[in-house]
């Protein structure tokens, strides 16, 4: 089991580069073969949408949480290790333009020497993306174009794409993501918990990382993604599942449960900036992940 | 809102090399080079009291420019904070972000990150852009791309002061009361006054058509109309040096001399009334390029400010 980790935003410490540095760097030493940023442009006062993954929906985030941008914090992490692997989970797509977003991951997966993975969502909050100018409604449909378009930009020399949102001929976009041993380029993976989200990540993903659901919703989704993935002519064993569970209280009975439905990695979330008390359990979780590490 | 340095002792930077690569401006070495070099080049500006290494902004270059501008152009913030984790002293300038490409919310979220990441190095140099295709390749409005950036400004001031816009909450929020200083560039007569009115300093991007002389009073004098008092960063950007006898061709303009020849020339501009001289050096390699700023930083300035 592949093991990432997410630092722990509710303590504000996501933006301190001292004890981000030394957070990465014990995460890359006891064998986590990735860490996560998220990403929230902005947090209206009075969101009324509902957050999708608590009952009261509410997420669990002060509004006034501090969230660094998740891809300028990758490049801060790039330079502060060696092999982590830098992951957003997940970012708001549709706030970005794709040939932005593709510059810019591009460069950190280049000055990380291919190290970079996306994972994008399409919001859930509609006052945020109202906020950037994001008609809520269209947020599906964009990301879905945003998928197509960003893996142009990533490997053609002159990249083009025709859509309802993003339109553009030639655009020269260098650099490119680092090669891969294995060919491809940055992978992208797909966070969210609905229909959409599950059968865009078996259309376009080269992952999937279901958010929320308790297990009966769980399979629900993974059937769905599987059975687009077979209607898109891909192999749905080549998409990787991440699932979530809290450093806290992993232990090897969960990494068992997680192995059993099929998950390729764990996401740990965290809930200390203790860095001692965080140490001690990412070593005990990388004992109970029996980690794969990261060559 | 204030600049860094005003009528202080003037500091010097440069536009970092390999991250920005036009076919226009860039040297036959830079191809070849990568994130390596880059960190070293930045690492020696850091140590030899540059006051800032400055990344480039093109997002995607149109057709009808490949053959100039065609070639690698780095994310801007997301080097910037790559070097900011390999740099101690050293500020971290964006020349220029072009605003209007973005939303200004996230420009105000990306810049509070670097300033807290950097631990408040960063400097915000904004301009207005100038390649059309490249607007039209965004979806970006060219025409109204004057008056976006000033609103963009507003914006972003807002966000760097309050952590907030219209009730909705931009956290984390700079470690400066007021955010990074914003310099804002461009040569002609707009950018001259959105520079005055708007921005801490003001960044050339090559003579202005009044002249450097007469654009520096311009300036002050809008700043006294709008009783604006706080030191503001008037920059330079000077022609290429080697400093020594270049044993290669230089380009056209590149001044060669002794550490004294040198500082004799960089006085010009410094008797201008500026804050900050933006420098440029020949080399045929990162190496070379290394040891000019390290001559720079240790024989040059030294004059030149003495």
């Amino acid at each position: 089991m592949l093991l990432g980790i997410l630092p722990p935003y509710r303590s504000n410490v996501a933006s301190d580069p001292v004890w981000m540095r030394g957070f990465a760097q014990h995460a890359e030493e006891v064998g986590f073969e990735s860490i996560y940023t998220v990403e929230h442009v902005v947090v209206p006062a009075d969101y009324e949408e509902r957050y999708p993954y608590s009952e009261s929906g509410r997420m669990p985030l002060a509004n006034d949480c501090e969230l660094p941008d998740p891809l300028d914090l990758l490049g801060f992490i790039a330079a502060s290790t060696e092999r982590i692997h830098l992951a957003t989970g997940i970012l708001v797509a549709p706030h970005h333009h794709p040939l932005i977003l593709g510059k810019r991951v591009a460069t950190i997966d280049r000055l990380s020497g291919g190290r970079m993975r996306l994972g994008v969502g399409v919001g859930w909050m509609r006052e945020e993306l109202e906020a950037t100018g994001v008609a809520f409604e269209t947020r599906g449909r964009r990301l879905d174009e945003q998928l197509q378009a960003l893996r142009e930009i990533w490997t053609s020399a002159s990249p083009s794409f025709h859509g309802d949102f993003y339109e553009f001929t030639h655009a020269s976009s260098f650099p490119k993501p680092a090669p891969r041993p294995g060919g491809g380029t940055v992978p992208i993976h797909i966070g969210g918990h609905s229909v959409a989200a599950a059968r865009r990540a078996g259309r376009f993903g080269d992952g999937f990382q279901p958010l929320g659901l308790d297990h009966e919703l769980l399979v629900k989704r993974l059937a769905t993604m599987r059975s687009a993935a077979e209607e898109s002519g891909r192999d749905h064993t080549a998409i990787e599942l991440t699932l979530g569970a809290p450093l806290q209280t992993v232990d090897s009975a969960a990494v068992a449960a997680a192995v059993e439905a099929g998950a390729h990695r764990l996401l740990l979330s965290t809930a200390t900036a203790d860095l001692g008390e965080l140490s001690t359990l990412m070593a005990a979780a990388v004992r109970v992940g029996g980690v794969t590490p990261v060559v | 809102m204030a600049g860094l340095i005003g009528n202080a002792t003037p500091g010097w930077g440069i536009q970092l090399p390999i991250q920005s690569q036009s076919l226009i401006f860039r040297q036959d070495w830079e191809p070849a080079a990568g994130p390596l070099q880059l960190a070293a080049i930045a690492k020696a500006a850091d140590q030899c009291g540059a006051l800032y290494v400055a990344v480039c902004d093109h997002i995607a270059i149109p057709a009808d420019k490949a053959t100039t501008m065609g070639g690698i152009w780095y994310d801007t913030v997301a080097t910037l904070s790559w070097l900011a984790a390999q740099t101690k002293q050293v500020h971290l300038l964006s020349h220029v972000l072009v605003v209007p490409y973005r939303h200004p919310l996230v420009v105000a979220k990306q810049f509070s990150t670097l300033d807290l990441l950097s631990g408040g190095r960063a400097i915000l140099g904004v301009g207005v852009g100038h390649v059309e295709g490249e607007f039209e390749i965004l979806g970006a409005e060219f025409h109204t791309r004057g008056a976006d950036l000033s609103r963009g400004l507003e914006v972003i001031r807002t966000v760097f002061r309050d952590g907030a816009l219209d009730g909705a909450v931009v956290e984390p929020k700079s470690p400066r009361p007021d955010g990074p200083p914003i310099w804002v560039g461009g040569s002609s007569e707009p950018a001259l006054r959105r520079a005055a009115t708007l921005g801490d300093g003001w960044l050339p991007q090559g003579p202005p058509d009044m002249g450097m002389r007469r654009a520096i009073a311009f300036i002050a004098e809008l700043r006294d109309e709008h009783e604006l008092a706080d030191p503001f960063d008037v920059g330079v950007v000077t022609e290429p040096f080697y400093i020594g006898k270049a044993p290669f061709e230089v380009a056209a303009g590149t001044f060669q001399g002794s550490p004294q020849e040198c500082a004799e020339r960089l006085q010009k501009y410094v008797g201008l009334g500026i804050s900050q001289c933006q420098v440029r050096f020949a080399a045929r390699d990162a190496d070379e390029l290394i040891n000019q700023i390290d001559q720079f930083g240790s024989e040059v300035w030294p004059l030149v400010v003495g």
